[in-house]
């Protein structure tokens, strides 16, 4: 046995290696953690949560471009006190309570079908300029070899999200243009 | 295909699978432990790995995260400096500590080679060139994490980061939004902690907290009490604002405590003070304008008549910009005041004159230029001017090697100096002590060279050298042939040399170990022509070894236990036996908001001891138990 696990431990290395190298599974497993790291510096109105361990429903709308890493991402995570559950979804389903959505852009007009589907309504919506140009409240971009986004904070306004400073401040570009005073 | 290389494909197949599982398992598991702004810096179009945020830096930086404070159980800022394995730890009373990186803890039981920084302010008196940790009381809860690096830090950091430089920088006020209590009663410490914050408009965050502590009395041989035992009581805020291109933070704080221990102690007293700081961030192009100023008062009264005021002011700039697509750099400047006033104690040593003002001025340039892709030269310099010596000029280059996107070797040599202290130049003591008017800077020019990389996508691992050579070390000399008056002077030189190891392993998802080891030589010797009376061993009694092993498990039920082993070398003189200690935490996440622990610290004997200043009586280190409540209300 001992002279044989010398090869197969070798042979683990280099399978293991390049799984673990893999670009495009390290950026989406980056921009998991962010999806559901989001939701701490977003206030939702109140109302939003029937009860304080109530859950946070984390909803992904169209092909999951995560491949699993967004649950090992939110596994046993909470957003304050309630805990996350992931919903994949074919397309945006009417009442589906998503506190946040995102959305793949895997069919342009679904996408932006489901984006209009909660406008209005206290939904944080993420999307990926790498599957398409169509843009959520958060919208991921690479820059400079990393993930990053674009805030569109009067998006947020209309959806009665509230957007910390912090994750403003984190952006690459944010989008103030508050929508015109109703009077 | 032979049947033993079948065997193996089979084993293969069945193996790899949950290798590979974990693997991505592991991974997400680090990246959920980062911050956001962590995950914003990690490099993902090139293969790349957990601490990438690290990765370039060509210097042995070792990071204390909250995550590992919280679960060490430590309860004061010393004791969460043992979790680096690249400094050097030892408890001399109930709240004194010899800290130091690189060895040169001296036998008075402080180390006048390290700087210390709290989120920007230097807290190192320049009574001494030292760090009185009793005072720097942080709330635990509030540190985002601790930086520590080993080697010498002149250019950037200035005087006095000589042999090491930590960094403790706490955490944004928008990070620690509502209210959390912290309770913790122990055998030996008792501490109550309560902390609350929230928004303050849509940009800007607040948070103020409240601690109050009683530090247990340590033991005497046989099991007396020291009678060092000492209570604290420390309150403090910090605001953030984030706009557009701007960052401004004010943060400070205030504490009082005070010894309740038998008055014979010399050494024990009270202590006061409070700091202010302000700082301004602003991105300018593609660069970053980073603006700072703080003021700090401490005041320590002794039971022997001494009475020590210190302020500090400070204001420095600092601008990071690039330069084309292949030059980085980094420039600015600072000025500090220190103003202090010393009152001697009936029959205790003074200082002349009593009062002193001292100015120190600096500016600074590096320059980081990237050869080719994996070939990065940074060198820069500082010149500072301070009241004692003058100019003084701290140059630095370095170099670093991306050898694979998964290894970095690095190699620097730089030159750093400690200048002058209060007690180095101006101490006088009737007929024993003279001060030490021609006292110059030491001096040190230090070889470095390290690696740092992924061995395997679990194991993490660095390894970094030094050779460092001092010239002009503090001596303590006859001023004549009758010996007394003492003067201070500098006539020892030397050089010093040693291995920093540490890595980490995530044996499992659950499942992390951690561990380090330093080894040190020092070969100290004085120069012809001196009349020093203590020798070379006054220098630093600093372990020749040190390692540490850490368990870290995350069970079902949300129970985590954690195990850390210890071991330090023997101590020569005076001597100290080397000893091996252990402590070991178990904490239970009740609900979302609370999480109860059980926390032994030094269990593996009664007590032991890990430091002896001849002027105080040793104290003893005894075993203890605390149990702590952690509610987010």
């Amino acid at each position: 046995m001992g002279r044989l696990f010398r090869p197969v431990t070798f042979a683990l290395l280099l399978v293991a290696l390049p799984a673990y190298a893999g670009d495009r599974s390290l950026e989406y497993a980056v921009k998991a953690a962010f999806l559901y790291k989001f939701a701490s510096f977003v206030d939702w109105p109140p109302g939003s949560f029937e009860t304080e361990s109530s859950p946070f429903v984390l909803c992904v709308v169209g092909a999951d471009p995560f491949g699993g890493r967004i649950r090992s991402a939110a596994n046993g995570q909470t957003v304050g006190s309630h805990p996350i559950i992931l919903r994949q979804l074919a397309k945006e389903e009417p009442r589906s309570n998503c506190h946040a959505m995102f959305v793949s852009g895997s069919d342009g007009k679904s996408a932006s079908e489901a984006l209009n589907s909660v406008r209005g309504t206290p939904t944080l919506t993420v999307t990926d300029s790498a599957l398409g140009p169509t843009a959520g409240i958060i919208h991921f971009v690479i820059a400079d070899d990393r993930v990053t986004f674009d805030i569109d904070n009067a998006a947020a306004a209309r959806n009665h999200l509230v957007i910390s400073s912090k994750l403003l401040a984190l952006a690459r570009r944010v989008n103030t243009a508050r929508p015109a005073a109703v009077p | 295909m032979s049947p033993r290389l079948a065997a193996a494909a089979l084993l293969l197949a069945v193996l790899a699978a949950p290798l590979a599982a974990q693997t991505q398992l592991a991974q997400a598991d680090d990246l959920n432990r980062l911050s956001i702004e962590e995950l914003a810096q990690i490099k993902v179009t090139s293969v790349s790995k957990i601490a990438e945020p690290l990765s370039e830096a060509a210097t042995a930086v070792f990071v204390i995260t909250q995550d590992a404070i919280r679960r060490s159980g430590a309860n004061s800022i010393p004791e969460v400096l043992r979790l680096a394995p690249n400094l050097q730890v030892a408890r001399l009373d109930a709240n004194n500590y010899a800290i130091t990186a690189r060895g040169f803890n001296q036998s008075s039981g402080t180390a006048n080679k390290l700087l210390v920084l709290i989120d920007g302010r230097a807290i190192y008196s320049p009574l001494f060139s030292g760090t009185f940790w009793d005072a720097q009381r942080t709330f635990i809860d509030d540190i985002d994490r601790i930086e520590v690096i080993s080697g010498s830090g002149g250019t950037l950091w200035g005087a006095n980061a000589v042999n090491g430089v930590i960094n403790i920088i706490t955490k944004d006020s928008s990070a620690t939004r509502g209210a959390m209590v912290d309770a913790r009663a122990g055998t030996l410490d008792r501490r109550l902690g309560v902390r609350d914050g929230g928004s303050l408009g849509s940009h800007a965050s607040f948070r103020a907290y409240g601690l109050g502590l009683t530090q247990g009395a340590l033991e005497r041989i046989g099991g007396a009490s020291a009678g060092d035992a000492w209570n604290l009581i420390q309150g403090g805020f910090r605001s953030d604002w984030h706009q557009a291109a701007d960052a401004i933070t004010l943060q400070g704080d205030v504490y009082r405590g005070t010894g309740i221990g038998r008055p014979a102690v010399l050494s024990s007293g009270s202590i006061s003070g409070g700091n202010i700081s302000a700082s301004w961030d602003r991105k300018v192009g593609d660069g970053s304008l980073h603006t700072q100023m703080y003021a700090d008062n401490t005041d320590r009264t002794l039971v022997s008549g001494i009475d020590a005021r210190v302020n500090q002011y400070s204001l420095e700039t600092q601008y990071d910009f690039s330069l084309g697509t292949t030059q980085k750099l980094v420039t600015g400047g600072g000025y500090r005041i220190t103003d202090d006033r010393f009152k001697a104690g009936p029959a205790t040593a003074f200082l002349s004159p009593a009062s002193r003002t001292l100015r120190f001025a600096n500016v600074f340039v590096q320059d980081s230029v990237a050869l080719s892709d994996e070939l990065k030269l940074a060198a820069g310099i500082k010149l500072e001017n301070n009241t004692y010596t003058g100019l003084e000029f701290m140059p630095d280059l370095r170099l670093a090697w991306n050898a694979s996107p998964r290894t970095l070797l690095w190699t620097a040599v730089s030159r750093a100096v400690r200048t002058p202290s209060r007690f180095d130049t101006d101490l006088f003591n009737g007929v024993l002590f003279a001060g030490g008017p021609d006292f110059r800077s030491e001096d040190l020019i230090a070889y470095e060279t390290g690696y740092r990389g992924l061995l395997l996508p679990s194991f993490s691992l660095s390894v970094s050298a030094f050779y460092n050579s001092y010239d002009h070390l503090r001596t303590v000399e006859a001023s004549g042939p009758a010996v007394f008056p003492l003067m201070v002077r500098n006539n020892m030189r030397g050089d010093s040399r040693g291995l920093e190891i540490w890595g980490s392993f995530a044996a499992r998802g659950w499942w992390h170990l951690s561990g380090g080891l330093s080894t040190l030589q020092k070969d100290l010797r004085l120069v012809p022509g001196n009349r020093d009376v203590f020798g070379v061993a006054f220098a630093g009694n600093d372990p020749r070894y040190q390692g540490q092993l850490r368990s870290s498990m995350d069970l079902p039920r949300d129970i985590t236990v954690d195990v850390a082993l210890r071991k330090v070398g023997r101590l020569r003189s005076p001597a100290i036996e080397s000893y091996l200690e252990a402590d070991a935490r178990i904490a239970w996440g009740a609900t979302e908001k609370l999480e109860l622990s059980v926390d032994g610290e030094n269990l593996l004997h009664a007590r032991h001891e890990e430091f002896v200043n001849p002027s105080i009586p040793a104290g003893e280190v005894p075993r203890s138990f605390t149990l702590a409540v952690h509610w987010k209300p």
